[in-house]
């Protein structure tokens, strides 16, 4: 009787630790590199940020970064300005809600338009909205919601909240299933799990991909994602990518109307390790160009395009949470991922977002209660900037 | 406690915590396979037998059986052996009711103390977690069962019991 029940517990525990040797291998043997001897230095270009979320720049080289805490920040030429911009509105700060992306108008020159995503509600009812407002040097005035999800949910976890700008200048944003909706992947009466589209007003863009349905929220762009964490536009191809559960971070190309898929097929397993779904693929469901299982937890993302690396010309930079680093994905002639390279892991933080900025340099936050803003340039750049503290990433370095 | 008693206890626990466990990774699997019919997907016999052995086998057990199960049924029947000793004619029942609370408590305990808003995903529905509960009542009854009458509290006689 005794060795009659001890059997099925062997026998599961030997094969537990095998599922859990079998998932840590690479899912398609992508080709990984190390950055052994390092090209860049990173310099420390503010400090004291408290989970910063995400940077944006301005056209007079100032920049902005968001606290998920509920402040936004301006960063100017003396470094990190000591007084917080007014004029925010009221969020839900808890969990993973707060105060998420920044996102400067296509005519912020002369506008000085600037839209904020963040977490509207309580714990118990709440959404993610998008807001515009103007910023006038010190506050923000005017401030007008634009989009605000519908249904409401309860819980502060997966908003998504990531924003940019298409050449058409729509404005296109993620959202998450709430991580206890996440059936609404597949609903399209809701913005739950959703790519967003809406013109710079909150208004419906005639051509988005179901105007006219019945039943059908007009804003949604695509549908099937889980927790869609960046948007990268690059001509006709929109790239995003989207936390999977235990493994399944999706890199997706993004085609108006196309289903995802989530919850239904998916490349990662609950955190208990239960399967959510037992399928990877499903008829009129995308596939994602690539997945990372075990997960890296990919937050921003940027398309390089500058010669002040001309090693990284033409590669996605994906910042990565749980891996503390950010991966260097190439892409191929057609636009999908080949080689990576796994980048500034000597940082030893977690990575939340990554920016090419208008001078070239990489620019980082790192999330923590004391994050930081770290720019990325070429080791003995001639333009790197004097008197900032640096981070020494050379092996052995501190 | 007598030493001969304490591997059949240890038999017994081991077999409550692989029945609990196995119970409640059956349980969950069908709510998640079911929250999938609702939207739409055909979910055929074969497709949900392989995805129920799968995760029996293939990981849930062991995080669910080791985060969750194995800890509640630890301090729930440590607790049942206690009050068993006033009654240990009604063992069976009191070790039932403490690995039904072990599960139910055992979940949302591990919840908060875990970084994560759910483990058990399937659990955010309460008829879901309800039912995985009743693996812990199976596991109390399987736990005494197998333990026998020797190995737990017990009277010897008229108004006194024993604690081996």
């Amino acid at each position: 009787m005794s060795k009659l029940l001890a059997l099925p517990l062997v026998a599961q525990i030997l094969i537990s630790v095998w599922s859990v040797v079998a998932i840590a291998q690479p899912p398609d043997g992508t080709q990984l590199a190390y950055q052994a001897e390092s090209d860049y230095q990173i310099e420390i270009v503010a400090d004291q940020l408290e989970h910063p979320w995400s940077v944006a720049f301005l056209p007079d080289e100032r920049m902005l970064v968001t606290e998920r805490p509920g402040r936004l920040r301006l960063v100017d030429e003396t470094g990190l300005v000591a007084e917080p911009i007014s004029g925010l509105p009221e969020m839900l700060v808890s969990g993973q809600a707060g105060l998420f992306d920044v996102l400067p108008a296509t005519d912020f020159a002369s506008s000085h338009i600037i839209y904020l995503s963040y977490a509207h509600g309580d714990m118990d009812v709440n959404s993610l909205r998008v807001a515009r407002a103007r910023f006038d040097g010190q506050q923000l005035v005017d401030l007008t919601p634009i989009f605000t999800a519908i249904p409401t949910k309860s819980g502060d976890a997966h908003f998504g909240g990531r924003m940019a700008w298409l050449d058409d200048g729509t404005l296109v944003f993620g959202t998450g299933d709430g991580f206890y909706f996440r059936e609404d992947g597949q609903k399209l009466d809701t913005h739950h799990a959703k790519i967003v589209r809406i013109n710079q007003d909150g208004s419906v863009p005639a051509d988005n991909p179901f105007v006219g349905q019945s039943g059908v929220r007009p804003e949604i762009y695509s549908y099937g994602h889980r927790h869609v964490q960046a948007l990268v536009p690059d001509g006709d191809t929109l790239y995003a990518h989207e936390h999977g559960p235990r493994g399944g971070d999706e890199l997706n190309k993004i085609i108006p109307g196309a289903n995802y898929g989530w919850p239904v097929i998916s490349y990662g397993r609950d955190y208990s390790r239960a399967a959510i779904t037992p399928f990877t693929e499903h008829q009129g469901m995308v596939q994602p160009i690539y997945y990372w299982t075990p997960s890296i937890a990919p937050a921003g993302m940027t398309l390089y395009r500058n010669n002040r690396f001309p090693q990284w010309q033409g590669s996605l930079f994906v910042a990565a949470l749980a891996e503390e680093s950010v991966r260097r994905v190439e892409l191929d002639a057609a636009g999908d991922p080949g080689m990576q390279e796994i980048l500034f892991a000597e940082v030893g933080k977690r990575i939340r977002d990554v920016r090419s900025g208008p001078d070239g340099a990489l620019y980082l936050l790192t999330d923590h209660p004391e994050g930081q803003l770290l720019r990325v340039v070429p080791r003995n750049d001639a333009n790197a900037t004097e008197n900032l503290q640096t981070v020494d990433n050379r092996p052995g370095g501190q | 406690m007598r030493h001969s008693t304490l591997p059949r206890l240890i038999l017994a626990f081991i077999a409550a915590v692989v029945i609990a466990t196995v119970w409640g990774s059956i349980v969950q699997t069908q709510f998640n396979l079911n929250a999938l019919a609702g939207i739409g997907v055909e979910i055929s016999l074969g497709v949900r037998i392989s995805t129920t052995l799968s995760d029996i086998f293939t990981g849930f057990s062991l995080t669910y059986g080791g985060y969750v199960i194995l800890p509640s049924l630890l301090c729930a029947f440590v607790a049942a052996w206690f009050i068993s000793r006033s009654q240990p004619e009604h063992a069976i029942l009191w070790f039932a009711a403490a690995g039904t609370a072990g599960v139910l408590l055992g979940n949302p305990i591990v919840n908060y103390l875990s970084p994560l808003a759910l483990l058990v995903g399937a659990t955010r529905d309460t008829l879901c977690l309800l039912l995985m509960a009743l693996g812990g009542t199976l596991a109390g009854i399987v736990f005494v069962s197998i333990a026998r009458r020797d190995a737990l509290p017990h009277r010897v006689s008229s108004g006194q019991h024993v604690m081996n």
